[in-house]
């Protein structure tokens, strides 16, 4: 299976960060070694979905963009609430969260980063955590730093809802990654009850020839579970949770 | 009762939560015919489920398979089913790519009431406008960065393989 997967939406609200965090546990769930990157430096977010609080002076990506520390010493091992009881001996899944301090924020926006460096780490995580896999949770948008992280993973992750705003953003991402080399999977998100799932799927692939690994409903239960626990923990009968362990299994095949 | 033939359970699920809505139970049947027509005996009220849909059919193991016969298909995991396929507790049977889901279940499954399956309404494909996108990826494709980005990029990834 592919060992770096970046995941990016090109406009936000598409539920990059949730749809990220639940795939990630379901591949934990099947005995995987996964690590999560909040690489969503100007905005992120994911920590929240893990429930992992950030306490001041513990270690954040930033500490190791900026020399400060060990990739390692800013992952937190967060399997126990994560898989919350699921899984086998061998499963285990880390958070590599960024900072939310605003002083820290502003400075990555202000300074960038070294993303030679950031690629060191990613080795560094998948070979010290042994890891089967690593998702790298990206920023919106096709900013520098963002394109980079997508041209060295071994496969991206899209997010798009089924509207025509993005659509037309996901046509230009799909468009660069392919001229980076970057194999793609295409997630549906949020689709409407009533829609043609058939034919949405059909015209997803056909538009960007790209394969689609999961047609994700439009979820209300997810709004009232958003910040504080994992929906595939709190609804396995879910067809959200069912359609996304379809994407899982795509994942391992 | 014949030999093999089990206590079995089919489930129509709730389109958006997936919970049991209705449940047929069945002892020492080996064949279940799932459909929209009233001589089934699961019957789904859906258009998009055809009179005849589906058969469940155990063999003298007690082991069940799933024979679509409806138009529309039947799919497990995604896939639609082409040849009779082994089905087992907790395997969850679309009925139509687009139609509702039914669980099946070995042994008794309580269920609960609830709402009944909604239907397909035709809302519009979202569309691309090519021009605007051959102009936007230019914008960004043509320029020194990008191509540093994909220089770097050959690079960063060359390093890894070597590691």
């Amino acid at each position: 299976m592919p060992r770096t997967i970046s995941i990016h939406s090109f406009r936000g609200g598409t539920g990059k960060s949730n749809t990220s965090a639940n795939l990630a546990v379901l591949l934990a769930r099947e005995g995987m070694r996964v690590g999560v990157v909040d690489a969503d430096i100007q905005s992120p977010g994911i920590h929240v979905i893990f429930s992992h609080k950030q306490v001041s002076g513990a270690r954040t990506l930033n500490d190791f963009l900026w020399g400060r520390c060990n990739i390692t010493d800013a992952a937190y091992d967060v399997s126990e609430k994560a898989l919350a009881g699921a899984g086998n001996e061998k499963s285990k899944l880390f958070l590599i969260p960024s900072s939310i301090d605003s002083q820290d924020i502003a400075r990555i926006l202000h300074e960038g980063y070294d993303v030679t460096l950031l690629n060191e780490g990613f080795k560094q995580l998948i070979r010290d955590l042994q890891l089967d896999c690593l998702f790298i949770d990206t920023h919106p948008g096709v900013n520098e730093e963002t394109l980079l992280s997508i041209a060295i993973s071994d496969l991206l992750l899209l997010l798009l809802r089924p509207d025509n705003q993005d659509f037309q953003g996901t046509a230009v991402t799909v468009e660069l990654a392919r001229r980076l080399n970057v194999p793609m999977l295409a997630l549906v998100n949020k689709i409407p009850p009533g829609m043609d799932r058939q034919r949405l799927k059909e015209h997803v692939e056909a538009t960007y020839k790209v394969k689609v690994g999961a047609m994700l409903p439009l979820n209300a239960e997810i709004v009232q579970v958003a910040s504080g626990d994992l929906f595939v923990n709190q609804y396995p009968e879910h067809p959200f949770t069912r359609e996304l362990k379809l994407a899982a299994k795509r994942l391992m095949a | 009762m014949l030999l093999g033939a089990t206590q079995i359970a089919v489930s129509l699920l709730d389109p958006v939560k997936g919970h049991p809505i209705q449940t047929w139970e069945f002892d020492g049947q080996s064949l279940i015919r799932i459909g929209r027509g009233e001589t089934n005996d699961v019957v789904v009220a859906d258009p998009l489920v055809s009179r005849t849909h589906a058969e469940l059919i155990s063999d003298t193991a007690g082991r069940w398979r799933v024979v679509s016969l409806g138009r529309n298909g039947t799919l497990v995991d995604g896939e639609m089913v082409s040849d009779p396929m082994p089905v087992r507790h907790g395997t969850i049977l679309q009925l139509g790519s687009n139609g509702p889901w039914v669980e099946f279940s070995e042994g008794r499954r309580a269920s609960r009431g609830g709402e009944t399956v909604s239907s397909i309404s035709d809302l519009a494909m979202p569309e691309i406008d090519q021009e605007l996108l051959k102009t936007e990826v230019s914008k960004i494709a043509d320029c020194e960065t990008f191509l540093d980005i994909q220089k770097q990029a050959q690079e960063l990834r060359k390093a890894r393989e070597e590691s």
